[in-house]
């Protein structure tokens, strides 16, 4: 009783923990999977203790902290509490990112918005000392209420993660419950081509079951998506997805995904390649890129082939120093392969910076184009910021 | 002037007593840039933007010295133009088959960051043909002119002894006219 009465104390407390995160980028460093730092194999969700060790030690700046205090000291410090050894079977967390952006900067129709973006708490359980068996919760608030499964019923809350991970043998691990859909490159920036483009963004996740088969030189898995069980049931995307990586040689690893989902209405298909190019001569720095082919289609079938359309993005992160980086990424979207279908086209330069510990800022400049065969049209600029805390 | 000088004296300053490593590269590009387009029936004219994208193939020879060095090309690009943003004031409807050529000479100045990543300044010097007459006798298409530079900056990063990534992105003006480059060389 009073294990249980602690336990749904804590839950609800709100706590200090070092909670930003670690990125695919990050194979600049040497991280080459992302189980490394994450509970979830695929990436994004909470850290696990290496993780946040990692991000203190080696990521973030450190400014204002004595040269006395040594990188593993910080890393000692990186929990929960800092300083503080929590219990072996608990870890809890929060996460905040603000969002400030304006779109046709520097024109006399300039609009800016301050979102909050994410407001999450986590909750990782460990039911051995070996971490073999770890439940994980994240609840995430909205930035306002909304209907987020078509229900009609305003919410302003929703779990974006609520699974069990096995650790079945030493390459085999098992998930089961609610999760980010596994495919492709999980890129910062959730509104990319390649991941909102496709319906992959931060509200499409799936009820399921993931099955990785980890090597140190490669990995490959499977999702079987049941659907978010939240949603309406002609809306729940069943099917399946599968994912894979190799290690062609040191931080460089190539892979590639595939998709198939089904709701009551619509089809989808994606099939994409992939490169994490770690820069041996330029620690921290990595190239990325993911191109791939979709069709979403309507059921029934209407008549003739259906449309096959492309993506790419390719991401270019330049580590400057400790904790402060330079990122860029292009990117290409068409609904249609054919050379007079219409296109969009996306570049965005700006940093991406760690300039204390437990904190990230990000900020870019983006110009968006729109290409059609018989018109053009203006640029569209904007402006953006992102201030990402834990406490 | 201030800053320019600045980046002459840094620049001489590294390259001075060093030795020379010469390369050459050649690779594909994608190409995109915008540039302004008025229209004109009689005494009435609409301003809007023509849009170019296509591929492109590239030439590139660079010599460096320690941290800095200089670097010049040679692009040729083909791929589709259209035409919009328009006003209104004159009724222009693009046919939507339109083709171009550019051919580009891209001189510049190179800052190793590190071994792997090079970056700064680039003045690339364009020539584009593309058709822009109408065929509306009396609709007048002015597009720029056919030679035109552009100012800028490139990032180039060495994947491995034999690929780099070479991006541009600049302007033509301060007036909506920016250019992308973005491709992958093969060091010869």
């Amino acid at each position: 009783m009073k294990t249980w009465f602690l336990f749904s104390l804590l839950f609800l407390i709100l706590s200090l923990a070092d909670r930003v995160a670690a990125y695919p980028n990050f194979i600049g460093y040497g991280y080459s999977t992302c189980i490394t730092c994450h509970y979830n194999n695929h990436g994004s969700g909470a850290l696990n203790d290496y993780g946040r060790a990692l991000f203190a030690q080696e990521i973030a700046a450190r400014p204002f902290i004595s040269a006395k205090v040594t990188d593993e000291q910080l890393a000692d410090r990186s929990g929960f509490i800092p300083g503080v050894e929590l219990p072996w079977w608990i870890r809890p967390g929060i996460k905040y990112r603000g969002l400030w952006f304006e779109r046709n900067t520097t024109t006399s129709n300039a609009v800016s918005n301050f979102v909050q973006m994410q407001r999450e708490i986590d909750l990782a359980l460990h039911f051995d000392q070996s971490q073999r068996f770890v439940a994980v919760f994240s609840l995430n608030y909205l930035p306002k209420p909304a209907d987020l499964y078509g229900k009609g019923q305003l919410q302003d809350s929703f779990y974006r993660e609520q699974y069990l991970r096995v650790k079945a043998t030493k390459n085999l691990f098992v998930l089961a419950g609610l999760f980010d859909q596994v495919y492709g490159v999980r890129v910062i920036d959730h509104t990319a081509y390649s991941r909102g483009g496709l319906g992959l963004d931060q509200y499409s996740q799936t009820h399921g079951l993931t099955m990785q088969w980890a090597e140190s030189k490669w990995e490959v898995a499977a999702q079987y998506h049941a659907g978010n069980l939240n949603a309406k049931p002609e809306n729940q995307q069943k099917g399946w997805s599968f994912t894979g990586e190799y290690e062609i040689s040191d931080k460089h690893r190539f892979g590639s995904s595939l998709l198939m989902t089904d709701t009551d209405t619509k089809s989808y298909r994606r099939f994409a390649l992939h490169d994490r190019w770690g820069l041996s001569r330029s620690p921290g720095s990595s190239f990325l890129w993911e191109a791939g082919i979709f069709q979403n289609l309507t059921k029934p079938a209407v008549a003739g082939t259906p449309p096959t359309g492309m993506y790419a993005l390719a991401e270019l992160l330049i580590s400057i120093t400790r904790g402060y980086n330079i990122l860029s990424t292009i990117e290409r979207s068409q609904g249609e392969i054919k050379g007079t279908s219409p296109e969009k086209q996306r570049w965005s330069l700006g940093g991406l910076l760690f300039p204390f510990q437990r904190t990230e800022l990000r900020l870019s400049l983006v110009n968006d184009k729109s290409l059609t065969a018989d018109s053009a049209s203006a640029d569209t600029w904007s402006t953006m910021g992102q201030l990402h805390v834990s406490f | 002037m201030f800053r320019s000088s600045g980046l002459l004296i840094l620049f001489l300053s590294t390259i001075a007593n060093a030795d020379v490593l010469i390369r050459d590269t050649l690779g594909v590009s994608q190409v995109q840039w915008n540039e302004r387009l008025r229209v004109s029936v009689g005494e009435l004219t609409d301003k809007g933007k023509a849009a170019y994208s296509g591929a492109a193939i590239s030439w590139d020879k660079s010599w460096t010295w320690d941290r800095a060095g200089v670097g010049a090309g040679f692009l040729y690009s083909v791929g589709r133009a259209a035409a919009g943003d328009f006003a209104g004031s004159v009724d222009f409807q693009d046919t939507g088959d339109r083709k171009y050529t550019l051919l580009a000479v891209t001189p510049r100045m190179v800052f190793l960051l590190n071994r792997q990543i090079r970056m700064g300044p680039i003045i690339p010097i364009f020539y584009r043909q593309a058709a822009w007459a109408s065929k509306n006798e009396s609709l007048y298409v002015e597009p720029r002119r056919q030679f035109f530079v552009g100012f800028g900056g490139e990032i180039r990063v060495l994947l491995n002894s034999d690929w780099e990534i070479v991006q541009n992105i600049g302007a033509l003006s301060l007036e909506g006219e920016t250019y992308w480059r973005f491709g992958l060389q093969y060091r010869l």
